[in-house]
C-alpha cells in the first residue's frame, strides 16, 4: 500500500490514483507528466482559502519538531477537487484548518491541525489523526459568478460543515473581487509527528492556483460534545479552542497539483512513543 | 406561493421566489442576475418504449422514442436565496425528459421524472414526478475544459441510488467529439397529472455555453417492491411497479432498449418570465393528484 494514497484519501484515493495513472498512459510514471500531450494533473478542482487571525497560540497544536511561522494566524482550506479516477458520487469536500509551519531542514510548508471530511472515504488514513468526518456544504462557484465579480456583482460564498445538528464551522461572506490577502503558497506540507507517527515533509510537483475572486466575511467554530481535548497536534480538541477569529480576507482559486513520487515524503523525525 | 419556486425547490424556493423577480435584470449595480445558474449535462437516448405513455391527456411527445437526461447543478439567486447557505440555494438534481408539444405552445420539454438530491426540491407540485434520492455527478472545472481542448479526455460518471439499489447509471467521458445536438430549452410543460392543471412554464431568458461534448453507457435500476399491507386504494411506499404514467410509481427500467447518442454538457442560466409564467394548457382532470411515493 502507497502511503500517498492512505494520507489523501485511503481507498477512494487507492482507486483514483489507479485510474489517474491509467488515464495519462497506460504506465505509472510521475505525477504531472504529460502523457499524450496533455497533462493530467493528479488533483484538479476548487479552493476557498479563509485567512484569519485568533489569540490563541497555534504551537500548541504542533508536534515537537514543528514550529508555527506565525502562530497567531491560519487559514480555512475549503477545496473541491477531484483525482484522475473521478468516480461517480457527488464531488467530496475536504475542509483543512491550517497554518505555516516550518523546520530548519524544509522550512516554511502547510500544516493541517484539523481537516474536516465530507466523504468517508477521505477519513481512513494515517492522518485520522486530523481527519473528522463532517457534513459539510460549500457555494459552487460557476462561470456566471466569475462574471458577476467581473462586472461588480458580489456573489455570496457560505461554508458550513456540521455533526448531528452540531455546527463545527461557519463561514458567511461574499466575493466581492476587492483583494484583501494573498493566498498562501501551496508547495507543500508538514504531516504526521503526533505520538506514534513520523514526522514527514511532503512535497508537491506542479502546483499551480489560479482565477482568484477575491472576498471576505464572518467565520465562527463549534463543537461537539465529545470534543473536549486541550489544544494537542491530533485528536479530541474542538475548534472552538482558537479564540478571538479576525477573518483578514478570503480568496476562491483553482488549485491544481500532482504529488511527487518517489522523493514525497521525507522523514523530519522519527516517531515519538504513542501515549493513549 | 410561487410556483415557479415550487417547482424549483420547494421550500427554499418558496422564499426565493418573489425576491428572485426583483433581482433579476437588476441586480447589483443593475446588473442583469439570472435567476437559477450552474452546470447540465445533457446525455441524449433513444429508447423502444413508446414516451407517449408517460404524457397527460393534452400533451404529445414529439418522438415517442427519443429522450434526454439532464445532470442540473444549479444556484438560485434572489435577494432570500442569497441569505441561505448552499444547502438550501444549491440543488442538484438528474431528469428524464423529453420534447412534447401542444397545438397552442408548441414544442417545450417534459420532464417525466426528475430525481432531486435536496429534500426540499422534492416538495412541489411536480411531486408525482420528483423523487428524493442520492445523486452523485462530478464537477466541470476550467481545466477540464483546458484538458480536452488539447485532445485529453474527461471522465464522467454519474449515479442514482437509494439505499443499496442503484436507479441510475451513466459512465461516460468528455473528448470534444459533437455527436448529439444541445437540446432546446424553450420553456416546459408541467402538472397535468390527476388534480393538476397542464400547464406551460415559460422562461424570460437561458444561455448555454461552452459545450464539452463526449459520449458514455446508461443503465437504470429500480427499487424492488416489498409487499405491505396498504390503506384501501393505497400503493405501498416507495412502490414503484407501476405502468408507464404522467405522474408516479413507474420505475425508469420501463424504458427498454437504451441507446446512448452523444452527451454535451454546457454552463447555463435561466430565469422565468416575469409577466406570464405560467400559462393554462388544460384544467385539471380528476383525481387527488396526492403523491404515492
Amino acid at each position: 500500500m502507497n502511503r500517498r494514497d492512505l494520507i489523501l484519501g485511503s481507498a477512494l484515493s487507492l482507486a483514483a490514483g489507479a485510474v489517474a495513472h491509467a488515464q495519462e498512459d497506460e504506465a505509472p510514471r510521475p505525477g504531472g507528466e504529460p502523457a499524450g500531450g496533455v497533462l493530467i494533473p493528479g488533483d484538479r478542482g476548487d479552493e476557498m482559502v479563509i485567512m484569519f487571525t485568533t489569540s490563541t497560540n497555534l504551537n500548541d497544536f504542533m508536534p515537537p519538531g514543528l514550529t508555527c511561522v506565525d502562530p497567531h494566524r491560519a487559514f480555512i482550506k475549503g477545496q473541491r477537487k477531484k483525482g484522475g479516477g473521478e468516480g461517480s458520487g457527488r464531488p467530496g469536500l475536504q475542509i483543512g484548518l491550517t497554518t505555516i509551519a516550518t523546520t530548519p531542514k524544509f522550512g516554511p510548508r502547510h500544516r493541517n491541525i484539523l481537516m474536516w471530511q465530507s466523504s468517508p472515504a477521505g477519513i481512513a488514513s494515517t492522518l485520522v489523526g486530523v481527519k473528522r468526518w463532517g457534513d459539510s456544504e460549500m457555494t459552487h462557484i460557476f462561470e456566471q459568478d466569475r462574471k458577476l465579480v467581473a462586472q461588480g456583482s458580489p456573489v455570496p460564498f457560505y461554508l458550513d460543515v456540521q455533526q448531528h445538528g452540531h455546527s463545527l464551522m461557519s463561514f458567511a461572506g461574499v466575493l466581492d473581487g476587492k483583494k484583501r490577502i494573498e493566498s498562501p503558497p501551496y508547495n507543500g506540507m508538514y504531516i504526521g509527528g503526533e505520538p506514534g507517527a513520523d514526522l514527514l515533509s511532503l512535497t508537491f510537483d506542479n502546483t499551480s492556483t489560479g482565477r482568484q475572486l477575491h472576498g471576505t466575511g464572518t467565520l465562527s467554530f463549534g463543537s461537539i460534545p465529545v470534543e473536549t481535548a486541550p489544544a494537542n497536534p491530533s485528536k479530541n480538541w474542538p475548534a472552538t479552542l482558537l479564540k478571538d477569529i479576525k477573518v483578514e480576507g478570503c480568496v476562491y482559486e483553482e488549485l491544481t497539483f500532482t504529488r511527487t513520487y518517489g522523493s514525497e515524503f521525507e522523514t523530519v523525525r522519527k516517531a515519538l512513543p504513542y501515549r493513549s | 406561493m410561487n410556483r415557479r419556486d415550487l417547482i424549483l425547490g420547494g421550500a427554499l424556493g418558496l422564499a426565493a421566489a418573489g425576491a428572485a423577480r426583483a433581482q433579476t435584470s437588476r441586480g447589483s449595480g443593475g446588473l442583469y442576475v439570472p435567476a437559477c445558474y450552474g452546470q447540465v449535462t445533457e446525455v441524449a437516448f433513444t429508447t423502444s418504449t413508446d414516451l407517449q405513455g408517460f404524457m397527460p391527456p393534452g400533451l404529445t411527445v414529439l418522438d415517442p422514442h427519443r429522450a434526454f437526461l439532464k445532470f442540473e447543478r444549479v444556484k438560485i439567486r434572489s435577494p432570500e436565496a442569497d441569505k441561505m447557505t448552499a444547502a438550501f440555494n444549491e440543488y442538484d438534481h438528474v431528469c428524464i425528459a423529453t420534447m412534447a408539444t401542444t397545438p397552442q405552445f408548441g414544442p417545450r420539454q417534459r420532464n417525466i421524472l426528475m430525481w432531486e438530491h435536496r429534500a426540499w426540491t422534492a416538495g412541489g407540485p411536480e411531486q408525482g414526478v420528483q423523487r428524493w434520492v442520492d445523486v452523485g455527478f462530478p464537477d466541470i472545472f476550467d481545466i477540464d475544459h483546458n484538458i480536452v481542448a488539447k485532445g485529453g479526455k474527461v471522465a464522467f460518471n454519474a449515479k442514482v441510488w437509494r439505499g443499496l439499489n442503484e436507479l441510475m447509471s451513466f459512465s461516460g467521458a468528455f473528448d470534444g467529439k459533437k455527436r448529439v445536438e444541445h437540446q432546446p430549452y424553450p420553456g416546459f410543460y408541467v402538472g397535468g397529472d390527476p388534480g393538476r392543471d397542464l400547464e406551460v412554464w415559460n422562461l424570460e431568458a437561458s444561455e448555454f455555453s461552452r459545450p464539452l461534448h463526449g459520449t458514455g453507457t446508461l443503465r437504470f435500476g429500480a427499487v424492488p417492491t416489498v409487499a405491505r399491507r396498504v390503506a384501501p386504494g393505497g400503493t405501498p411506499p416507495g412502490d414503484q411497479s407501476g405502468p408507464p404514467g404522467p405522474g408516479k410509481n413507474w420505475a425508469a427500467t420501463v424504458l427498454k432498449d437504451i441507446e446512448v447518442q452523444g452527451a454535451v454538457h454546457h454552463d447555463f442560466s435561466f430565469t422565468p418570465s416575469r409577466s406570464n409564467e405560467f400559462q393554462l394548457v388544460r384544467k385539471a382532470l380528476p383525481g387527488d393528484g396526492r403523491s404515492r411515493l
